[in-house]
């Protein structure tokens, strides 16, 4: 929205965000064979990587998290997959905070909503979540010509 | 000096060779040893990565951890695929009786060409 606020799943726009899931780290789906367990990390990783995969988004993250994000990740202790996302993971859900930065001259909404839409098709096609929402805050628009940053070195050690 | 005698492999370094082995047939996947290295099982020389067997009464059950490549199938359907290779394996070893529980643990989600993806 033009006012920076978020867009829930459901379109209505609200100032504050997301609904609190029960958080639980690594939470195993069980069978009777063993157990699959998948990270809150891999979910955070999921949802960062399918909201890149839509075109008009430039980058995610805000302006304080994509400075802070460039210097862990140039000491390795950081990776831009997962900048700008937030996950909250139960047993079968997620709620899922998106930081995006848009390109010019694409439309808001509709990026916003195809960034839901791709959030939403790939967190519960490769976890098999049901994603209860996914908040977007648009916080910044690139402008072809601005200076780009540097891209974050890889790291240098495992 | 006496050369060094080479003992069977127990049950628990044949399982976990065959977890090795089911882990790298699948494609787009790879075995993970974690940050600091502990999700291994120690074969003589060398460490088999991404796996851990645990004695659960008189079974050993079996940890794999691994990163699938982006975009991963859905992952409960590569873990029970494993799942399956390791059954299917074990029973042609003859193992079936010592295999228990096959927990597959999917630690990461990984570009092609990030490091994280050990093959």
């Amino acid at each position: 929205m033009a006012d920076g606020s978020s867009i829930t799943k459901d379109g209505a726009a609200l100032a504050s965000s997301s609904i609190a899931v029960t958080h639980r780290d690594s939470e195993p789906l069980s069978s009777a064979k063993g157990q699959t367990t998948i990270t809150d990390g891999v979910v955070t990783k999921v949802a960062g990587l399918a909201a890149r995969e839509v075109p008009g988004v430039y980058e995610l993250g805000g302006g304080t998290a994509r400075t802070i994000g460039s210097v862990t990740q140039k000491v390795g202790l950081g990776d831009a997959r997962t900048q700008g996302v937030s996950v909250e993971v139960g047993q079968r859900e997620a709620a899922v905070d998106l930081t995006v930065v848009i390109e010019y001259g694409e439309s808001i909404p509709q990026v916003a909503e195809a960034v839901r839409n791709q959030v939403i098709k790939r967190v519960e096609g490769i976890t098999g979540l049901s994603v209860t929402e996914v908040n977007i805050t648009v916080n910044d628009l690139y402008f072809p010509g601005d200076h780009d940053e540097q891209p974050p070195a890889p790291p240098r050690v495992a | 000096m006496p050369e060094r005698v080479q003992r069977p492999a127990s049950g628990r370094v044949l399982l976990a060779r065959l977890a090795e082995r089911a882990i790298a047939a699948q494609d787009a996947v790879g075995a993970t040893a974690g940050r600091d290295g502990r999700w291994v099982t120690a074969d003589g020389d060398r460490l088999i990565d991404g796996v851990v067997v645990v004695a659960a009464g008189r079974r050993l059950d079996v940890e794999l951890h691994v990163v699938a490549e982006w975009p991963p199938e859905p992952l409960q359907q590569l873990a029970a695929r494993l799942r399956g290779e390791l059954e299917l394996s074990a029973s042609y070893c003859g193992l079936s009786d010592q295999l228990g529980d096959v927990d597959v643990a999917i630690d990461d989600v990984c570009e092609r060409g990030d490091t994280g993806v050990v093959r």
